[in-house]
């Protein structure tokens, strides 16, 4: 009896249960947040923002010691914050959690057939695999960002040289459907919704990509070619032709979207570095005022001091040159609201590529005779060389300093020898990669990456507190990737080499 | 309550009604009533004794239970039948009367029978899942009590913390402020999702949440859980259901075992009674960090203290070398230096940089201050006042308490209020009616709780940094001279520093928290062997957290003010029948019910980042954009049961259960999972004759199930809504990847138990062993950030448990004068293994609230292993295992992380010894624990900013002049160009001698302990006082003339004495992440607290 009636209740419950489990669907609904976007331009501000806020921070904190622009004790050890477990978010590997973004607008434009939205989110896609491949070398890319799309969970590393060639293709792709589209392109905080700005900034793009390449033998492109094509049709091939068209993002007062370090900086931990210092003083380059700080001995005084730190020698930077009191700290632009009451949330900018950088590499392609169209290699380089004074000036314009820090250039600044365009032709491409080396910084790795290829500046060495015994070339895979992604990161490690920071990355070879 | 519920209701009533009347009298014969009375040996009448009439010739039966007065009735029984009547009653022996035979109702028929009562051990009885009591002889698991008096001698105010070393197999991780949370689990972690691990708590049949809140407005206090704000004083017992077999009626959410809090009643009393509570105590930290006292701030020997440079745009250019925070400056000799709260020519202080007329530095002397943590820290009070009214008659009973207790912290400023009032009160409607009602109102305010980890702020972050020259009491005096409430004295403005009284004032966490739950009950008794309970109980709270930040904050120049309001709701609806039956010697007792458990969260911040009026915080002080957020959540559980308890003559006992679960957190394809359970007692004292020594040898077997569903919205991912940038809004896809295809997460326990107890009581022993597995874990599995997403929710995964818990309690000494010695102990060792985790994936980081290490499932281990980087050694020869020193001087840290320990306990264990002689008792807890690493981010910063005393040794031994100029040389082996490694030591006899690769005395020390985890390694082994306590009864003849009944008073305290490796902390510390502590990690957290005082209850 009793057990019969125990089997009958819960016979009865189980017969019951779709009583039971009524209004689940809804109770399960989530109420805060959708679970389904059909208007693809929501998804373009916030990749805007919170790729370009982690890049700009990054800027102004592990990339200016690796670009020697900066030193800090603590990074050009290369040991601490250079291990598997700090890279991810200081090396922009963090750029795949953006990147889940750009693959629902970039698919969502594709489906609805907005091209012009679908080439923004191929320009955007590209920018980041390029940042990314630069620092890394061979990485995921084609299985890249498919875990809801194709169930890839654990993505095969590709080979730079395909990404390099696969990337150009999207720009080349993100051109024509950019060239041809007729859909607004709203929400876009980063262009103003201009198809061709977003145009210019994907053949810009190609371009820094093709110098990136250019050293390679056995490129399966023709370089020059490709180079020469964009520099001799500009009405197909756009680029960026001055600083108020370039890929720089204007962020806001309002707390969260001010230049990324205005409420989180140690400062005291960075301070100029004599290599930007030697380089600057040499052509008596009036940015130093734009690059650092006045030492705080000389910053009551008037006559405003700027005085540099070697990067590698551990410790004893802080009693360099007598101690920090005699040595330049960051740029004013990026001075963070707990320094100094002139600070200014949004005086520096979101850099993601420079008119000026596009005009030295048409000056180095022409110079190398990469190019053979367009204007000579003198004109361009110049043309850099001012647009890149203009735009620092314009930034310093919005500050109210207490100290004199007057950025105009002299005519007497371009007629000198150390920038007037003569020399050989090596002194000329020297002078074009100081400049492009000056205009690049806290524009991410950039920096760091020219001098990987050319070399310049050439004081950039290691110093006595290094962990490795010469500049590094590349940067470690993340930690996550070898203890959730393992095989596919062994397999990376036999092709390329070891995974250590001296490894050169394709390009570089 | 929801429709299919009557159904059932209907169609068992229907059931058991036929059956009952089939019991009854035969048409035509003649009838009588047969009334009686139970009593005990002693003569007290037993109210509530269960008597069942068998008629011998038709063999059916009549149910009744005696009154008030003891009184039980059978009417219309036939006459001249034979009937046999049992008696039964919780405590007691069975009583029979055999071959009664009915009169005529003109006669007399009435019978008495006194119960004996049962020898203590087997009498007892528990509170099980549901409210249910049962005999504890019945149960087939492992169950352990703390009775209410215990938790109340030497009360924490949190009581969770009062069961530490008091129930075998439960540990409990304390945060060490005021009104802070505890984590407890029960039988070690089976959830890879580690905040998952924390058992049920059930508050009269009613749960209540201990789950830890998270505080989305972005301040880092630890405030505690509804649980921890019980009143000590309102509990009668807590008891411990420690497996899924003894909480399988609870489902789902009891995987991790249950507490099942009874609260005090007014039952079992006449009149009116009132009793009243009081105590004081002070509290001081425990243990603190140990410091050097020789140099004080800079950097390389030369002093860096205040940056007056930086300040005020470079008004005192000519003040001090910019700031370091850190202790590697000259040795404090008393040599003059211009520093931060030097004299001015002014008359102001050197750090007054606001003031244009402060005038120039007088230097002072550079001296150590030794006790500036100890002077920073306050003795914390706490003071606690209850009173409760008692009373009751035959129809009622009740019990009303209220309690105020007002606490203030070892932080400066840290305060909390709370106020309770607590009513409980039962009433019968009719002689088969009754109605229960219970209910809590808390009230908990304080205006300011410290945040907590590492950050700026936090006061143990502020300690790393602030160097040994630094006098703290002259930081007291927070705003420069006419500038309060706009611009701070410190004693350091450029790093990153607050002043820390300027923290503990102005930049404050406060809240007010109203909570109120309670249950309505209705039992009905049908028929005598029949009966209904319905329920309805809630759970509700409304925490208001404001923040505040002060003008000249750091990072906040503009001030700043924050407001965060957390709702939680959740509603029990349930329901209970309940039918008894002896068939021949065997009894059984049926039940089947049915609970709908609803929970609603929700989540409102709003904070603006800079205010126009200083001082003033109002969201509409707001000088920028207000910034808001909202979140809500919603569940809902239904759920089936049916439990059978079974006994043959009261020998062996068996107990089935069953129960069906419908979640709404999952896909409706799986959202319906049912589990059973089963357990027997076996009572080999009675089903063998045996010594009259032995009062129980029994055996317990259980073997349960137990599902868990997910948390909700884990189904669809979600999109994000991101801040409006300049008025554009947008979404961002959520980085976790949901499932459609969830299933409910399984876990089965099996266990074994052995009770023994001998010579009346006076030694027992319960040794239980146990083995617990838990699969298809719902987890968020990280998966490579090149997938696009950074986890999946998945079901994957078996986590195994085994373990033994042993409990011994004696009375190794009674004498008839009244003195006796208890002891307690109980042990226990728990071994949890990770059997499988997910196809292809052989590790899971669960958590890393700290620098590097990070607590990892790693398939084959135990759970709580411990990896982060450590030492790479030398790899053989005679250097064998020493620390390689690299070619900048420094230890080579792995690039990637290794095992380095387990942050749970080999074992734990709890003595209680108490002595008690007439009116006084003394009784001492000691807690053990044994075994388990954990890591220190204080240990490891402090020392590479050179505050503590290990920083000073290898200074001291280098002659003054040389302190900053020469090399240190960190012993361990350099490689040689051959291949082999030669040892880098430095030895200091007379025949000085130097390594091979030398670092200045910073890198020495910081960069032997940063980022190496291995290094930050602490032992958590630990022997603490938990409690001692000496009471007194004051005897009755001292107050015979006055109205009260009882008097005593005790001197208490907590957590006296520590016997730990390390002299820097407490291994007891967790890191308070705001998702709750976690164990294994000191993350900046407080020091850990003893506390004295003084208790005072008279009752009237």
């Amino acid at each position: 009896m009793k057990p019969k009636l125990l089997i009958g209740s819960l016979a009865l419950g189980l017969l019951l249960s779709a009583g039971c489990t009524k209004r689940f669907d809804t109770i399960n609904q989530n109420p805060n947040q959708p679970d389904h976007i059909s208007n693809e331009q929501l998804f373009l501000p916030s990749i805007i923002k919170n790729s370009v806020r982690n890049y700009s921070y990054i800027s102004q904190f592990g990339a200016p010691v690796l670009g020697d622009y900066y030193a800090n004790q603590y990074n050009s050890g290369f040991d601490d914050a250079f291990t598997a477990s700090q890279v991810e978010g200081s090396f922009l590997w963090n750029f795949f959690g953006v990147l889940r973004d750009v693959e629902n607008y970039r698919i969502l434009s594709n489906q609805k057939g907005d091209q012009n939205n679908e080439g923004v989110g191929l320009v955007l896609r590209s920018w980041m695999f390029q940042v990314m491949t630069d620092n890394y070398g061979d990485m995921p890319y084609s299985q890249a960002v498919q875990g809801k799309t194709s169930g890839i969970f654990h993505p095969a590393y590709d080979r730079q040289e395909d990404i390099y060639y696969a990337l150009m293709d999207s720009l080349k792709r993100a051109n024509t459907l950019l060239a041809t589209g007729t859909d607004p392109i709203n929400s876009d905080i980063l262009m103003g919704g201009s198809a061709l700005r977003w145009q210019e900034f994907a053949n810009s793009l190609r371009l820094r990509l093709l110098m990136r390449m250019s050293n390679v033998t056995g490129a399966k492109i023709d370089v020059g070619a490709e180079m020469s094509a964009i520099a001799g049709d500009p009405s197909t091939y756009p680029v960026f032709t001055t600083y108020n068209d370039q890929a720089a993002l204007q962020f806001l007062a309002d707390n969260g979207f001010e230049f990324p370090a205005y409420h989180n900086s140690p400062i005291g931990d960075y301070h100029l570095s004599t290599t930007l210092e030697t380089n600057l003083k040499l052509l008596n380059d009036p940015r130093i005022a734009y690059f650092a700080m006045p030492t705080p001995a000389s910053l009551g005084s008037g006559t405003p001091v700027y005085a540099g730190v070697p990067n590698g020698i551990g410790t004893s930077e802080t009693t360099w040159n007598g101690g920090a009191n005699n040595q330049s700290q960051e740029s004013p632009v990026l001075m963070p609201v707990s320094g100094y009451s002139f600070s200014s949330p949004t005086a520096a900018q979101g850099m993601l590529m420079s008119c000026a950088e596009v005009q030295f590499i048409l000056a180095e392609g022409k110079e190398r005779g990469l190019i053979t169209t367009g204007s000579d290699a003198e004109t361009y380089y110049l043309k850099g060389i001012h647009d890149q004074f203009s735009y620092d000036s314009s930034r310093l314009a919005l500050m109210t300093l207490p100290f004199p820090a007057d950025i105009t250039a002299s005519p007497a600044y371009y007629t000198q020898p150390g920038v007037a365009y003569t020399g050989s032709t090596d002194e000329k491409l020297y002078k074009i990669r100081i400049q492009r080396w000056f205009s690049m910084f806290y524009t991410g790795f950039e920096g760091w990456s020219e001098w990987r290829r050319t070399g310049v500046p050439k004081e950039t060495m290691t110093g006595p507190s290094s962990a490795i015994p010469a500049w590094p070339r590349r940067i470690r895979y993340p930690l996550s990737e070898q203890t959730v992604n393992t095989e596919n990161y062994n397999a990376a490690v036999a092709a390329q080499g070891a995974d250590d920071l001296l490894t050169r990355v394709w390009w570089n070879k | 309550m929801i429709r299919p519920f009557n159904q059932l209701l209907r169609i068992i009533l229907l059931l058991l009604l036929g059956q009952h009347a089939f019991a009854q009298g035969i048409s035509g014969s003649v009838l009588a009533d047969v009334t009686g009375t139970v009593l005990t040996e002693k003569g007290e009448l037993l109210q509530g004794a269960t008597v069942v009439a068998r008629n011998t010739a038709t063999n059916t039966t009549a149910y009744s239970i005696t009154d008030d007065n003891g009184v039980f009735l059978f009417r219309k029984l036939i006459v001249g039948n034979k009937y046999d009547f049992s008696f039964s009653f919780l405590g007691y022996e069975p009583g029979e009367f055999k071959g009664f035979v009915v009169r005529q109702a003109s006669q007399k028929n009435s019978i008495m029978v006194r119960l004996k009562e049962k020898n203590a051990v087997l009498g007892q009885v528990v509170v099980t899942a549901l409210g249910i009591t049962q005999k504890k002889a019945s149960l087939g698991y492992a169950t352990q009590e703390v009775k209410g008096a215990t938790l109340n001698e030497a009360r924490d105010n949190n009581f969770v913390n009062s069961l530490s070393g008091r129930v075998a197999g439960v540990n409990i991780i304390s945060g060490n402020n005021v009104g802070s949370s505890a984590r407890i689990t029960i039988r070690g972690e089976s959830s890879l999702n580690y905040f998952k691990n924390q058992p049920l708590v059930v508050v009269d049949g009613v749960p209540v949440s201990n789950d830890p809140v998270t505080n989305p407005g972005g301040s880092t206090p630890d405030y505690g859980s509804s649980l921890d704000e019980l009143n000590p004083a309102d509990i009668e017992s807590v008891n411990v259901l420690k497996g899924a077999a003894a909480s399988a009626l609870y489902g789902s959410r009891a995987a991790s075992g249950a507490l099942v809090i009874t609260t005090k009643s007014g039952s079992g009393r006449k009149g009116i009674g009132v009793s009243l509570t009081s105590g004081y105590t002070w509290e001081n930290p425990l243990l603190l960090p140990k410091f050097q006292n020789s140099f004080g701030a800079g950097n390389d020997g030369m002093y860096q203290g205040s940056n007056f440079g930086n300040s005020n745009n470079g008004l005192y250019p000519n003040g001090v070398n910019e700031d370091w925070d850190e202790s590697w400056g000259p040795a404090m000799d008393g040599q003059l230096i211009a520093q931060f709260n030097s004299p001015t020519t002014g008359g102001f202080r050197g750090a007054d940089v606001n003031l244009p007329n402060r005038g120039d530095i007088i230097p002072t002397p550079f001296i150590p201050h030794p006790n500036n943590m100890k002077d920073y820290f306050v003795t914390g009070h706490t003071r606690y006042n209850s009173v409760a009214l008692t009373g009751g008659n035959e129809q009622a009973n009740y019990r009303f308490s209220y309690t105020n207790n007002e606490e203030l912290g070892i932080v400066p400023n840290n305060n909390l209020t709370r106020n309770v009032f607590n009513l409980k009160s039962g009433y019968k409607l009719s002689d088969r009616l009754t109605a229960d009602v219970a209910a809590t109102y808390t009230n908990t305010k304080s205006t300011s709780r410290p945040n907590l980890g590492y950050d700026n702020g936090t006061p143990m972050y502020e300690f790393v940094w602030f160097d040994r020259s630094i006098d703290i009491n002259s930081l007291r005096d927070y705003w420069q001279p006419g500038l309060k409430g706009i611009q701070q004295f410190s004693q350091d403005y450029g790093n990153s520093h607050d002043n820390p009284f300027f923290t503990a004032y102005e930049n404050t966490s406060g809240q007010i928290k109203n909570q109120i739950f309670g249950n309505i009950k209705l039992s009905y008794k049908i028929l005598d062997n029949l009966s209904i309970m319905g329920r309805a109980g809630t759970d509700y709270f409304n925490d208001f957290r404001p923040t505040r930040k002060a003008y000249s904050s750091l990072n906040n120049p503009q001030g700043l003010y924050g407001e965060t309001t957390l709702g939680y709701q959740e509603n029990n609806y349930d329901f209970l029948i309940n039918f008894k039956k002896d068939i021949k010697d065997f009894h059984f007792d049926l039940s089947g019910g049915g609970n709908t458990m609803e929970r609603f969260r929700s989540a409102r911040t709003a904070s603006t980042q800079s205010l126009v009026i200083p001082g003033i915080y109002n969201l509409g002080n707001n000088a920028s954009t207000v910034n808001n957020s909202a979140y809500d959540e919603h569940r809902r559980t239904n759920s089936l049961y049916a439990f059978l308890q079974t006994d043959y003559q009261g020998k062996i006992y068996l107990n089935i259960t069953g129960r069906n679960d419908w979640s709404s957190t999952l896909p409706a394809s799986s959202n319906s999972y049912f589990y059973p359970s089963v357990n027997s007692s076996i009572l080999f004292n009675r089903i063998f004759s045996m010594s009259e020594k032995i009062d129980l040898l029994k055996l317990r077997l259980a073997y349960a199930q137990a599902g868990n569903d997910a948390d909700p919205y884990n189904i669809l991912t979600p999109y994000g809504q991101q801040p409006l940038y300049n008025g554009i809004p947008s979404v961002s896809e959520s980085g976790q990847l949901n499932n459609l295809n969830l299933k409910p997460e399984k876990s089965s326990t099996a266990e074994i138990g052995v009770e023994v107890s001998v010579f009346k009581g006076r030694l027992g022993l319960d040794v239980t062993g146990y083995s617990t597995s838990s699969k298809n874990q719902i987890l968020s599995l990280p998966t490579p950030a090149s997938s696009g997403y950074g986890s999946q929710v998945i079901n994957a995964g078996e986590i195994s448990n085994k373990g033994i818990e042993i409990q011994l309690n004696a009375v190794p000494l009674h004498f008839t004068n009244g003195f006796s010695w208890n002891l307690n102990i109980n042990f226990a060792r728990n071994i949890s293994k990770v059997v499988s985790l997910s196809p292809g994936v052989d590790r899971i980081v669960q958590l890393a609230p700290g620098e590097d290490a990070s607590i990892q499932a790693v398939v084959g281990e135990r759970m709580g292993a411990l990896y982060g980087p450590g030492f790479v050694r030398v790899p053989d020869g005679p250097l064998k295992g020493m620390p390689i020193i690299g070619t900048n001087g420094r230890a080579q840290v792995t690039p990637t992380s290794i095992y380095l320990g387990n942050i749970n306990p080999d074992w734990t264990a709890g003595i209680t010894n108490r002595f008690s002689y007439k009116g006084i008792y003394l009784e001492f807890l000691v807690d053990i624990n044994h075994g388990g690493v954990m890591v220190s981010r204080f240990i490891n910063k402090a020392t590479g900013a050179g505050q503590l005393k290990e920083t000073e040794g290898a200074r001291l031994k280098h002659a003054p002049g040389d302190v900053y100029n020469t090399d240190y040389y960190r012993d361990g082996g350099v490689l040689q160009p051959d291949g082999s490694y030669a040892r880098n030591l430095e030895v200091f006899d007379g025949s000085y001698s130097k390594g091979l690769i030398g670092t200045g005395p910073r890198d020495f020390y910081k960069r032997y302990y940063d980022h190496n985890s291995e290094q930050q390694l602490v032992d958590r082994s630990f022997v603490k006082l938990r409690e001692a306590k000496i009471g007194y009864s004051l005897p009755k003849r001292l107050y015979a003339n006055l109205p009260i009944q009882s008097i005593s008073f005790a001197l208490v305290g907590r957590n006296l004495a520590l016997f730990t490796k390390n002299d820097q902390f407490d291994p007891e510390t967790g890191a308070s992440t705001g998702n709750g502590l976690v164990g294994g990690f000191e993350n900046l957290s407080l020091p850990t607290t003893r506390s004295f005082g003084a208790n005072l209850s008279i009752n009237f």
